[in-house]
């Protein structure tokens, strides 16, 4: 036992933040572009590359997994090893964890605009991916746990333990919600179908934000903050309780996504309460990080660092304020499908994600190039845009998302929807759209100055690559007692318990998945598989990326049903692998749409949107007529949803290209008729098929009973 | 809504093993101390390669 | 105390190390200036291992280095002392833990955490903040624990070796036990509620089979550890019980617990119910809260601190006219040992000096010290003012006088068992009553069908399970326990409040206790003299530190004279100055030399003074009873039978006599051996509950054989010795309010008996018909526990107002 110098990596914190920042700009980037879109459709650039539905999940993609996910590597291989007095485990496993992730996240950047997408949100990405994803967060946890296993400092600060429950959680909400299907190398289908898919997915997506985007950076608040205050956080004790908390309520609130849907009332109500109850954890965490700054204000006027921490915990605070109001049914009835909810989401990222990442940056980058900041006053003018791009872009869709709320729902004094068409509550709000975009675009300038000023920070230091630091070397003394094992082994009684209880769960957890497929009868007999053409139809629609804009989950609402139709049940979508249910409506609900206009009507709207719909902000489809579908993967469609439950005949798989080409060659002469030559294999066919099918199982099921 | 169970019973096991964390944590005295940890990692490490040099 | 006048001191010179200001005469090599040699040896240390960040960091004053006399560690290096200090040693290293009470700020933690950069034989130093206590890891060989101590100090961190440390690794374990049972049945309780969620919200139960059987599945798996781990306390306990043939509350509740379990696995395997198991987890959860809170309160207050820890661990021995250190259990008759200034005599002995003073302040409550002479016996306890002094030790520490009383039989609390507190005396009477009642409803249905009879037991015995019953009395002690902590009365548990509510006699002592060590009242009747000769004898008493100067400077309003030639004190006699040239001295009759005509035979303190040659008269200091005493005596003769013991002589009697009623038994000079045997007689009498407040080490023994005996302590930290409760000096006049509080805490008991008796009476009437549903059972449950909790917390914070308490 005695004092050995030892030396922090800061060559991998270098190279996180590096690819943070260059990712973050090009994510936001991406971003503006398609703020641009929903005002200009022209943006798009008149590319299908470059088209919303496709490269709206690469921005979401892009600043989640890409700017945030190398800031949380940044922060956490920074910070864990000065907590743990240890430099991380192995170089080996930090090397294969930065290149792995950055060829991740390149490859997302070519899938996404290609569109290879499960659709899934936050988890589009296709399979092979997924599995490098698993493969890279496990290569993380590992280098993680094993300093922690030989750390030089006894007691495991608070942040370490946001970082372990971090890793845990999102590495099992990766695993169960990427359960799929392949048929090839960048296609498959959700084990999941329907409602069970939604659940999945929302219990996934809502753990997503919480473990992705919220503990993660409560460890980095708690590590970052008080060291760039120079004083203790304001309780350590409440940090603590703070932390398990909200570990062990954050699990339960998924459900909230999915209020007024066909999820069953009692989970919705179970999603209500949860979502409820962490305000409490949550507003204990920021308060906590505010008053760590009390007595220091003066010094938050001055510095651009800490200025920026409180608006990024004050976004905390504000997101998670209104988290929980969302997920009372009467706020949630306006608010969903609406741009409010990305005004919340917004509200987490630039303000909470954005801001403390920013933050952490001027913090680490001078100190490991061992240099001062090139510029406070640049960064003081970072702070002032970032702030105030995030003002414009939130306050405005706060604006678009309650107003389009409150006209959707708005009904005349005899009983008529005062606006039944849906593009005039689009209209109103485009206005708000472009405010939206000028402050998406202030906040990206406000992050390319930073750059700027971080890479001349860079260039007059010298990079500290192997920081030397003097720590206590641990020894493991005899003292220390016996390993868990011995100690229950030693109580037979409670070991026996404990593995009995080990033993009963595992085998819940592994016999369950056995009863899924079985059950999966549909409850709603007039309910059908999709036929071979409708399937490809229903893939188009997922590689376009139309769940972007367009939900199918007409709610329980008068007003609802009078726009679109009869309800949402959820028998309807037991062959939806995946279920597209959507979670913003840029463009109205298509659940009910197949009957309602011809098949020529879709052809020209796909071609011209503003033909059919004069004022629309929806891109044009013109490659859709000229693009055609791979018949020759029907088999393996067909033979895949078979497997999934869906209950296509023995021997489907060989007659189902003939079926095709004779629901095509209907399309194909409808068409004709109104003058329109196109392809029978052609893409826009299918979804033609695909379109004029929605909804219309449960209307024959109704007229049939009349 | 047979998923709800697979569902339940994954977040019954990952919220028991941070019970279990939780219980070990106390256990082995993570926070015996409350307060004073929260100073110390305020405190940068010395860096000075000679000095380490004479205490070794 | 050498004299400064204010003007000289530089405004703007301050000390590099301190921050305090000084004149800038000490100087260092870089000429940054220092108040006095000590900081600048520690400023030297820190700068030579480059830890000169700490004055950066550091907010608030720095420690200064205290006077090091060397040889006073020299008993760190007996071994027998090092195995009591030194918590881990093997052949490579030790581990110690001290406490550092100069711990103050962030800069200390800095500081200390960096011990290894002044010794290398230091491994490793951590530091606790909260508990100023620094536990330091030494390779071996090298740095000795007396040489480590020496480093400390040269530091200006003095360790505080008298305070042992309470072994942290023993105490802990119970409490985290505690903490993990806790655990568990909150986790349990909480996912087992969120499991029952479709069961709370749909009436029909569940249409999906699956979802239920695994809901039900795993929420017996989630009782099982409950049942199993958390609420093995009730079962052990009512085992325990059995086996004595005491029907004790933990019978009920274990009985209950079982059932409710069984109950539940019965539904649930049937398919008839989903059981009770939210409410068995919550059940066995705020129970657990309930003890958790209560032993968090205790913890809060140190009680069981061994009197030893007052005494040195170390002494002085003398043999052959050389100087050693030993351990003072190494203490024999006959060893001539040397007693310095401050400390504590550690065995009776006798003195082999001329004289000497001796404060026994923290044995007797006596504030001045008393005089002895050569050949006479000093008690341990004592600590020596002034002059080191010889003296032979005459018996073993083990059998000094203090250790005498305390070892004294009567301080084993052995009558604890003759109180059954409230939830005993009732628990032996519904204990019976609810099995009796169940086994009657089961008679009953057994005849009409033997289904319905074992449903209708199992039904009596939870809805009766006595949760409310239980809750009531820890919530209700526990925060009455709290709230007498924040009125300063430190209560040991919660039996002591319920024997506090039900106090039948008050004894009191006098000295200490009615009366305040700390102030007097100054009485100037017996001096003549105009303000100037006011103003130099204020002037020579603010120069004193001693308590009585203090006081009269404080009495005196004129001002200070700031010329002063010649200041000398005598401890403990008197001061001769000269002021202005006119020369002052006041003090005792012996130090001013006084015939026996000149000497007063009024009571109380006197000082006398002379100014010039010419006896102006005399000071005398009364016995101060406290503010607000007799307001509160008068309270508390109305509802109590009220005793005092004195110690002093009777001279106060005709005071006292009215404040505690004509009636009231009132002894003087009384012995801590005849305060003890008058309470055993009253005792013996059949008084019933006798409270005894007193202070002291003289009261001990009273205090213990009271059924309570509180300590009144004027300072934090002052000895107190094992009462149940300690309380703060100037609250004793409060002291009507808090016992009127313990009768209200028993009130709130009885309050919420009555609601669980409601509950239990519906419940019961439900059950025994045949017709408890689940939703009745499930609703009731917790709401009854629910109710006793608020309720519990709510009345005793009413109470507390209402008593005009904090």
């Amino acid at each position: 036992m005695g004092q050995i110098t030892i030396h922090y990596d800061n060559k991998i914190v270098r190279n996180f933040a590096w690819a943070s920042v260059i990712w973050g700009i090009v994510g936001m980037l991406v971003g503006v572009l398609i703020a641009l879109q929903l005002f200009w459709p022209e943006a798009n650039l008149n590319n299908q590359y470059t088209s919303f539905g496709r490269i709206r999940p690469l921005h979401t993609n892009a600043v989640i997994f890409a700017f945030v996910g190398n800031a949380i590597f940044m922060g956490v291989y920074y910070s864990l090893q000065r907590l743990l007095k240890a430099r991380m485990w192995s170089d080996t496993l930090s090397q294969i964890n930065f290149w792995g992730w950055q060829l991740i996240i390149v490859a997302a950047a070519l899938t996404l605009p290609l569109g290879i997408t499960t659709s899934k949100e936050y988890a589009e990405l296709e399979w092979p991916i997924d599995i490098a994803i698993a493969l890279m967060w496990v290569v993380f946890g590992v280098n993680m746990i094993m300093t922690i296993i030989n750390r030089r400092e006894k007691h495991m600060y608070v942040a370490i333990w946001f970082y372990l429950a971090t890793f845990i959680t999102v590495a099992v909400l990766h695993i169960v919600n990427s359960f799929e299907l392949p048929i090839g190398f960048l296609k498959s289908y959700s084990y999941y179908a329907g409602v069970q898919d939604a659940l999945v997915q929302w219990w996934y997506g809502h753990n997503a934000v919480a473990f992705f985007l919220t503990t993660p950076y409560l460890g980095l608040m708690y590590y970052f903050m008080p060291k760039a205050a120079n004083r203790p956080v304001y309780s350590y004790r409440l940090s603590i309780i703070h932390f398990w908390s909200l570990i062990f309520i954050y699990i339960w609130a998924g459900p909230h996504h999915l209020l007024y849907s066909s999820l069953p009332d009692w989970a919705q109500s179970l999603g209500v309460v949860f979502s409820i109850m962490l305000i409490a954890p949550s507003w204990g965490g920021m308060i906590n990080g505010l008053l760590t700054l009390r007595g220091v204000w003066d010094k938050v006027r001055e510095d651009p660092i800490l200025k920026m921490m409180v608006v990024a915990v004050t976004g905390y605070g504000m997101a998670t304020f209104e988290g929980p109001m969302h997920s009372l049914k009467t706020v949630n009835a306006l608010s969903h499908f609406t741009d409010w909810i990305p005004a919340h989401v917004h509200v987490g990222t630039l303000g909470w994600n954005g801001m403390l990442t920013f933050a952490i940056m001027y913090f680490i980058i001078p100190r490991i190039f061992n240099t001062k900041l090139y510029s406070t006053k640049l960064a003081n003018l970072h702070f002032w845009m970032s702030t105030i791009g995030m003002i414009f872009w939130v306050v405005a869709m706060y604006w678009a998302g309650i107003a389009q709320g409150l006209m959707w729902k708005q009904f005349t004094p005899e009983g008529n929807l005062q606006y039944p068409n849906f593009l005039e509550t689009v209209i109103n709000i485009i206005p708000m759209y472009m405010i939206r975009a000028l402050g998406g675009t202030i906040y990206l300038v406000g992050a390319i100055i930073m750059a700027y000023n971080l890479f001349k920070t860079a260039a007059q230091g010298k990079l500290v690559a192997n920081e030397p630091a003097v720590v206590t070397e641990l020894e493991h003394s005899n003292e220390a007692g016996h390993s868990w094992h011995r100690k229950l082994e030693s109580r037979p009684l409670a070991f026996t318990l404990w593995v009995t209880i080990a033993i009963l769960i595992g085998g819940v957890v592994e016999f369950m998945p056995a009863f899924l497929i079985k059950s999966n009868v549909p409850t709603i007999a007039s309910v059908k598989p999709y036929t071979p053409l409708e399937l490809h139809g229903r893939d188009v629609y997922i590689k376009e990326g139309c769940v972007s804009c367009h939900s199918q989950m007409v709610r329980p609402f008068r007003s609802e049903t009078e726009r679109y139709g009869e309800y949402s049940k959820s028998g309807e979508f037991v062959y939806d692998h995946p279920f597209l249910w959507g979670s913003k409506r840029t463009g109205p609900d298509l659940h009910r749409l197949g009957g309602k206009y011809p098949d020529s009507w879709h052809y020209n709207h796909m071609v011209e949107p503003t033909s059919m719909s004069p004022g629309s902000i929806m891109p044009k489809y013109p490659w859709l007529g000229e693009q055609d579908i791979d018949v020759s993967l029907t088999p393996k469609m067909i033979n895949a949803m078979r497997t999934l439950g869906v209950p296509y005949e023995k021997g489907y798989e060989d007659k189902a290209n003939a079926d095709l080409e004779k629901q095509a060659a209907t399309v194909v002469a409808n068409l004709k008729k109104d003058g329109i030559t196109v392809g029978d294999k052609s893409e826009m066919v299918a979804l033609i098929a695909y379109l004029q099918r929605l909804g219309t199982d449960i209307k024959q099921n109704t007229t049939a009973s009349k | 809504m047979q998923i709800i169970v697979v569902l339940i019973c994954v977040s019954v096991v990952v919220a028991s093993l941070f019970l279990w964390a939780f219980i070990w944590s106390v256990k082995s005295g993570q926070y015996d101390d409350d307060y004073t940890p929260s100073v110390r990692m305020l405190f940068e490490d010395q860096q000075s390669e000679n000095e380490s040099t004479k205490t070794k | 105390m050498k004299y400064s006048p204010a003007d000289t001191i530089n405004e703007r010179l301050k000390c590099t190390h301190c921050g305090d200001a000084c004149d800038g005469s000490i100087r260092n090599a870089e000429q940054q200036v220092f108040c006095c040699q000590g900081c600048v040896s520690v400023y030297q240390l820190l700068s030579d291992n480059n830890m000169c960040d700490f004055y950066r960091m550091q907010e608030g004053k720095t420690t200064k280095p205290g006077e090091i006399d060397a040889a006073r560690f020299e008993h760190l290096n007996d071994t027998e002392l090092q195995r009591q200090l030194i918590d881990y040693e093997d052949e490579k290293q030790y581990r110690v833990s001290l406490r550092l009470p100069q711990i103050h700020c962030t800069a200390c933690v800095y500081l200390l955490e960096q011990l290894y950069r002044f010794n290398n034989h230091i491994a490793e130093s951590k530091i606790d903040f909260v508990r100023k206590e620094i536990s330091i890891t030494v390779r071996k060989p090298g740095l000795s624990l007396r040489e480590l101590v020496l480093l400390l100090h040269e530091l200006g961190y003095g360790p505080d070796l008298n305070h042992k440390l309470g072994n942290r690794r023993e105490i802990d374990p119970e409490k985290k036990k505690l903490l993990r049972k806790l655990a568990v049945a909150g986790f349990a309780f909480g996912n087992v509620m969120l499991l029952s969620f479709p069961e709370y919200l749909s009436t029909n139960g569940l249409n999906e089979p699956l979802v239920q059987s695994t809901i039900h599945v795993l929420n017996i798996l989630l009782s099982i550890p409950v049942l199993a781990y958390s609420g093995t306390h009730y079962f052990k306990s009512a085992w325990e019980g059995l086996k004595k043939g005491i029907l004790n509350i933990d019978i009920p509740i274990a009985l209950g617990m079982v059932v409710l379990f069984a109950r539940s696995l019965f539904e649930i395997i049937s398919q008839s119910g989903a059981g009770y198991l939210d409410s068995l987890t919550g059940l066995v959860f705020f129970l657990l809260l309930g003890r958790f809170f209560q032993q968090k309160t205790y913890d809060e207050l140190s009680f069981e601190r061994d009197f030893r820890s007052f005494f040195p661990l170390g002494i002085t021995r003398i043999t052959h006219d050389k100087e050693e250190e030993i351990s003072i259990d190494k203490l024999l008759p006959g060893d001539e040992i040397l007693v310095r200034n401050e400390e504590v005599i550690p065995a009776d002995a006798i003195l082999n000096a001329d004289k000497c003073l001796v404060d026994y302040s923290f044995v007797t409550g006596e504030s001045e010290p008393q005089e002895r002479f050569r050949g006479d016996v000093l008690y341990a306890g004592g600590k020596i003012i002034g002059m080191a002094v010889r003296m032979e030790v005459i018996k073993k520490v083990a059998q000094g006088y203090l250790t005498k009383l305390w070892n004294h039989e009567s301080f084993s609390k052995k009558h604890d068992d003759r109180f059954k507190t409230i939830t005993d005396r009732i628990a032996r009477y519904f204990t019976p009553a609810v099995i009796g009642l169940s086994i009657a409803g089961f008679a009953y249905w057994y005849g009409q069908s033997p289904e319905m009879a074992f449903q209708v037991f199992a039904a009596v015995l939870i809805i009766a399970c006595p949760c409310a019953l239980a809750l009531s009395a820890p919530f209700t002690f526990g925060n009455a326990i709290r709230i007498l902590g924040r009125n300063k009365l430190f209560v040991k548990n919660s039996v002591v409040v319920d024997k506090l509510s039900q106090i039948d006699e008050l004894i009191f002592d006098k000295t200490g206790t009615l009366t305040s060590s700390e102030q007097n009242d100054i009485d100037f009747s017996g001096i003549q003299w105009n303000f100037r000769q006011q103003q130099l004898v204020k002037t020579a008493c603010r120069n004193s530190t001693h308590p009585l100067s203090r006081q009269l400077a404080q009495a005196l309003d004129a001002e200070v004279c700031e010329n002063i030639q010649l200041f000398d004190e005598v401890r403990g006699k008197g001061i001769a100055a000269i002021i202005d040239h006119q020369r002052v001295k006041l003090g005792s009759a012996d130090f001013l030399e006084l015939s026996d005509d000149e000497r007063s035979s009024m009571p109380g303190s006197l000082v006398y003074v002379r100014v010039n040659g010419e006896l102006l008269g005399y000071v005398r200091y009364k016995n101060a009873y406290r503010t607000g005493m007799d307001e509160s005596l008068g309270e508390l003769r109305n509802k109590y039978a009220m005793h005092l013991l004195s110690g002093d002589g009777d001279q106060e009697a005709p005071v006292l006599q009215p404040l505690f009623g004509e009636d009231a038994e009132m002894r003087f000079r009384q012995s801590p051996a005849d305060k003890l045997q008058y309470i055993e007689k009253r005792q013996q009498a059949g008084a019933g509950l006798v409270m005894m407040v007193g202070d002291g080490l003289n009261d001990a023994g009273a205090l213990q054989q009271a059924a309570v005996g509180v300590a009144v302590s004027e300072r934090d930290g002052q000895f107190t010795p094992a009462s149940d409760a300690i309380l703060a000096g100037d609250q004793v006049p409060n002291l009507h309010r808090m016992l009127a509080f313990a009768r209200d805490s028993r009130r709130v008991i009885f309050t919420n008996l009555g609601f669980s008796l409601t509950y239990n009476v519906v419940g019961l009437s439900f059950a025994l018909s045949g017709q408890l549903t689940p939703v009745v059972s499930a609703i009731l449950m917790p709401v009854s526990s629910i109710t006793v909790v608020l309720s519990a917390t709510l009345l005793t914070n009413y109470y507390a107002k209402r008593n005009g308490l904090k």
